[in-house]
């Protein structure tokens, strides 16, 4: 025997060596290995999916956002343009009603001063007709002379004075 | 050479069973802590050596073959690897003694060899149908020359497998025993370290090369056999 004898024995022993050799390493290693490194496979493959799907998402609502600012954004427009052109409309309303008033407020006091300058004269005139009506009355009792005249005269307008 | 129906070698048998366990030894540590995670360090050994085998068969067997024929070549060629390199073991304590590579006993290799080509038959009997499978025999490339030509490739294709692997392996371990009996002295040491070191590298070399030889060109054959074309 020497290692170029051929012997039949050894050779089913290379054969069955090998075979027995796959059997075990199919069932311990090779299997759950290939299983192993399908699911990291699978894992990372659905991670790629999870992750474009969240881009995706991303993106949607990134667009939705900035929608929605700009919405807001012409909104606010809208709310500054009417809050002043409100304003303008209100102060206008309020310079023409304080110009309302004033003139109102100028017309009445013209009147009570109209009014009173009547009530005035009107008492005036009564106590003139009543000072001429005395002084007739002295001037009637009495028989003037120039002098005496001239003192009269003086005396009414004295009395006169008095009255205003 | 000498044929023997009832002799049995020992020696093959006992590095073969060391070389089995060690196999299996180091495909469990690869799967101790399997997970689809981040791998151990064994573990993506492994997976790597798979990813080898599928992208290196990928290429040439039929997609329906692939799966299968990549376990099997991957099994051989660890197998190949492991028998190959136990004869570059020395046993230190007992003396002269070596370990010899299964693989530099011609049964080994010629029994592998036979079994690929019983596989690879099989494969084209698979692929190509009985009819298909007798047809590439006798007609391709002539009718009925084709069988003389067929039958020499053929053959000549597990006899060739075979003795390529034994010559390598044996002669590796021959080379390296060789380098222990240099003479006394200055020079054997040189010798020993010199020349030893250097040609113990080499059959490492030599013995990884030719386990993926063997392998490729079984995968090879077998592919060849399930297309329809050949």
């Amino acid at each position: 025997m020497s290692s170029t004898s051929l012997t039949l024995g050894n050779m089913v022993f290379a054969v069955v060596q090998w075979a027995i050799l796959l059997i075990l390493l199919r069932i311990w290693v090779y299997k759950p290995l290939l299983a192993a490194m399908g699911q990291r496979r699978e894992n990372v493959a659905k991670q790629i999916r999870d992750a474009d799907a969240l881009r995706d998402e991303a993106d949607r609502i990134r667009q939705e956002a900035q929608k929605l600012i700009a919405e807001a954004r012409d909104e606010a427009k809208q709310i500054i343009a009417q809050a002043q052109r409100e304003a303008g409309e209100q102060g206008k309303r309020i310079v023409t009603q304080a110009q309302r008033e004033a003139s109102y407020r100028q017309k009445a006091a013209l009147e009570e001063i109209a009014h009173e300058q009547e009530v005035a004269v009107a008492a005036i005139r009564g106590q003139v007709a009543d000072v001429v009506v005395a002084a007739t009355r002295k001037l009637l009792a009495r028989n003037l002379t120039g002098n005496d005249q001239q003192q009269f005269v003086q005396e009414i307008l004295q009395d006169v004075g008095q009255l205003q | 050479m000498n044929f023997s129906l009832t002799a049995f070698q020992w020696p093959p048998f006992m590095t073969g069973l060391i070389s089995m366990a060690v196999v299996l030894a180091f495909g469990l540590l690869a799967v101790r802590r399997v997970t689809a995670g981040v791998p151990s360090g064994m573990q993506s050994l492994m997976e790597t050596m798979v990813e080898t085998f599928q992208d290196l068969v990928g290429q040439m067997a039929p997609p329906a073959l692939a799966p299968d024929l990549t376990l099997l070549s991957l099994t051989l060629f660890l197998l190949l690897v492991v028998a190959n390199l136990i004869g570059l073991l020395p046993l230190p304590g007992i003396g002269t003694r070596w370990l010899h590579s299964p693989t530099a006993f011609l049964s080994i290799p010629a029994g592998l060899a036979v079994a690929m080509f019983i596989l690879i038959q099989w494969a084209g009997i698979k692929y190509k149908g009985f009819g298909g499978w007798v047809y590439g025999w006798v007609m391709k490339p002539f009718p009925v020359v084709g069988l003389v030509v067929n039958a020499l490739e053929q053959l000549v294709m597990p006899v060739s497998l075979a003795f390529r692997l034994f010559g390598n392996i044996l002669a590796g371990e021959l080379v390296l025993r060789m380098t222990t009996h240099a003479p006394q002295g200055i020079a054997g040491v040189l010798t020993v370290i010199g020349v030893g070191t250097l040609w113990l590298v080499f059959s490492l070399v030599i013995s990884m090369i030719q386990a993926l030889i063997f392998t490729i060109l079984t995968v090879a054959y077998m592919s060849i056999q399930a297309s329809s074309e050949h």
